[in-house]
């Protein structure tokens, strides 16, 4: 019989150790706190009033953003990874979240409201991400290459369409919130942001983890899935939905964060295994980590901030080369 | 009450028919082996058998409902199809792999939980296979894969299991472990259909005996009264022998030149 004790223990322990990991990350930053401090002004703010307004004010709305997007985007990942049965493919790579970024920047064009740029980033993503699956059936092709093929021809048209944006933008106002948003930062988060997106992202992630089992049913195929009983077709817009819901939630709050939908799912299989009812909420857990580290970096490592896809680029890269090198059954 | 009942089954790729006039029943824990030559469309019968192709003429009903009645959740529950191109799954462990079959009795939402488990585990005891368990499916041998396959089936519990070509790559002895498999299902009251390259399988098994032809046609009955040495040499278009082996107290069919 097979033993589960050590699946959900590993599940349990990733989920305690985000504890100190989140505590760490709040504590470090221009002004140095001790662990007892951040937790003293955490729960007794009223006493320790200055560590308390850096944290609340500061810190906090960051690392929860940091810990909310970098979950969003993990968990994404591995919905498109286990829909398309194709571990080589990720929101970036799909182009959801270039499709998301040109939504949200043509809403900031517009001048529009926090939920409108939410509206349009879905919009966008979901638009990216049919063209990406419809493509190939147009020409006529299947497989795991032309599927990603066919995302970097629409994440390059995406983002075509996005320099046009910004080419179009008043270069006083806008062009600089549309570059900065679009790099990939989370250090102008604040609360009331994170709030309105986290509706669309919460509802993302709890259909996910609903479907998490029927994810790696479909990962076996259409024919196979279909001959189970599942509504293959409904579960599947269902999910592109949900993860594009995901996607899009953390493109509006930080723009285009490369490779952590990619990078992360693998690790957490590696770890795990490759049932999605397991690798989803594990990835997700460390998404959340992944990105708090990346973010706390990026805002130690020198005076200024570093945008994150280039933190996330110069770890993300040799990860794959590694997993390219070590799973060469992925490339059919 | 047949299990399963075909009345006049037609298919047509457009203007190409693959098959005319197909009639058969099954009844419980009867065994149906389908002979016929590559290409004549014996997966694509199989394909109708499970309401996988809608535009069939003819008739095909499931415990007196037509086919096209039963939901495919429902379906499920009463049959399952290993295909010939099992090949899926590669990336999950045979455990894993096995509880997906058990979809149609949960909910949505709901995950496999200690009884799908255990009823795959016991299931791979079984079959003599319950070593494999924990590992990857794309680790497993064509033999092992091929029972593997075969388990994940019995795992959905179906009371009509559908085998495309399950000897297909195998050798003599897992041939064999296949062919008892079949023999214990049917003695439990599960019926079986098969498709093979092989007439000595269906003299083996000796139930009922389905040959497609070439030209569409379809001839089914007990084995004894379909298989006869001229209607051999008709459905595979080459000379044969069909000989009495007293000591294996059946005929056997080779290539005669």
């Amino acid at each position: 019989m097979i033993n589960r004790k050590s699946t959900y223990l590993t599940i349990i322990i990733a989920l305690i150790l985000l504890v100190p990991l989140t505590l760490i990350a709040l504590s470090i930053g221009r002004m140095q706190l001790t662990l007892g401090q951040t937790w003293a002004g955490l729960i007794d703010p009223k006493h320790n009033a200055l560590y308390a307004n850096i944290l609340y004010d500061i810190r906090l709305p960051r690392v929860l953003g940091a810990l909310v997007i970098g979950a969003a985007l993990a968990s994404s990942g591995i919905a498109f990874q286990n829909l398309f049965n194709n571990p080589l493919v990720s929101p970036d790579l799909l182009g959801v979240s270039n499709g998301a970024a040109v939504g949200a920047a043509l809403a900031i064009l517009l001048n529009s409201h926090l939920w409108e740029i939410q509206l349009f980033a879905l919009a966008g993503g979901i638009l990216a991400v049919s063209i990406t699956v419809l493509l190939p059936r147009l020409v006529g092709q299947e497989g795991t290459l032309i599927l990603v093929l066919s995302g970097i021809i629409i994440s390059g048209f995406m983002q075509a369409a996005l320099g046009l944006l910004k080419y179009l933008a008043d270069p006083d106002s806008q062009l600089q919130s549309i570059v900065y948003w679009q790099l990939g930062s989370i250090a102008k988060l604040d609360v009331k942001s994170l709030l309105a997106a986290l509706p669309m992202m919460v509802i993302g992630m709890l259909i996910l983890l609903f479907l998490r089992w029927h994810l790696t049913i479909i990962s076996l195929g259409t024919q196979t899935a279909a001959s189970q009983g599942i509504n293959v077709e409904k579960e599947r817009l269902i999910i592109i939905f949900a993860a594009t819901l995901l996607t899009s939630g953390a493109v509006c709050l930080a723009g285009t964060i490369g490779w952590i939908g990619l990078v992360v799912p693998h690790i957490a299989r590696r770890i795990i295994g490759d049932n999605a009812r397991f690798a989803l909420p594990l990835a997700a857990i460390f998404g959340a980590a992944f990105l708090l580290v990346i973010d706390t970096l990026a805002r130690t490592l020198s005076a200024g901030e570093i945008p994150l896809s280039i933190l996330t680029g110069f770890i993300g890269t040799p990860v794959f080369i590694y997993i390219l090198a070590h799973r060469r059954d992925l490339i059919q | 009450m047949s299990l399963l009942s075909v009345n006049q089954l037609r298919f047509s790729y457009g203007s190409r028919t693959i098959f005319d006039q197909v009639s058969f029943t099954l009844e419980p824990g009867q065994i149906l082996t389908i002979l016929g030559p590559n290409g004549v469309g014996k997966s694509t019968l199989l394909a109708c058998l499970t309401n996988q192709h809608r535009n069939i003429t003819g008739q095909i009903t499931l415990k007196n409902r037509p086919l096209n009645e039963w939901s495919p959740t429902n379906l499920a529950k009463h049959m399952a199809l290993v295909p010939q191109d099992y090949r899926t799954g590669a990336h999950l462990t045979v455990i894993d792999y096995l509880t997906t079959a058990r979809a149609p009795y949960l909910g949505l939402g709901q995950v496999p939980r200690a009884h799908e488990e255990h009823l795959a585990n016991d299931i791979l005891t079984e079959l003599g296979i319950q070593h494999l368990a924990p590992q990857r499916v794309q680790t497993l041998s064509g033999g092992q894969m091929q029972l593997v396959a075969i388990a994940r089936a019995l795992v959905q519990e179906p009371e009509l299991l559908i085998l495309d070509e399950p000897m297909a790559a195998l050798d003599l002895g897992r041939q064999r472990q296949v062919l008892k498999i079949v023999q214990n299902l049917a003695k439990r009251g599960v019926a079986v259909i098969l498709t093979t390259h092989v007439p000595n399988q269906a003299l083996l098994l000796n139930d009922q005996v389905g040959l497609l032809f070439a030209d569409g046609q379809f001839l089914a009955g007990q084995c004894q009264e379909i298989l006869n040495h001229d209607r051999l040499e008709k459905l595979y278009q080459c000379p044969l022998k069909v000989v009495y082996v007293p000591e294996l107290g059946r005929s056997i069919c080779e290539i005669s030149q």
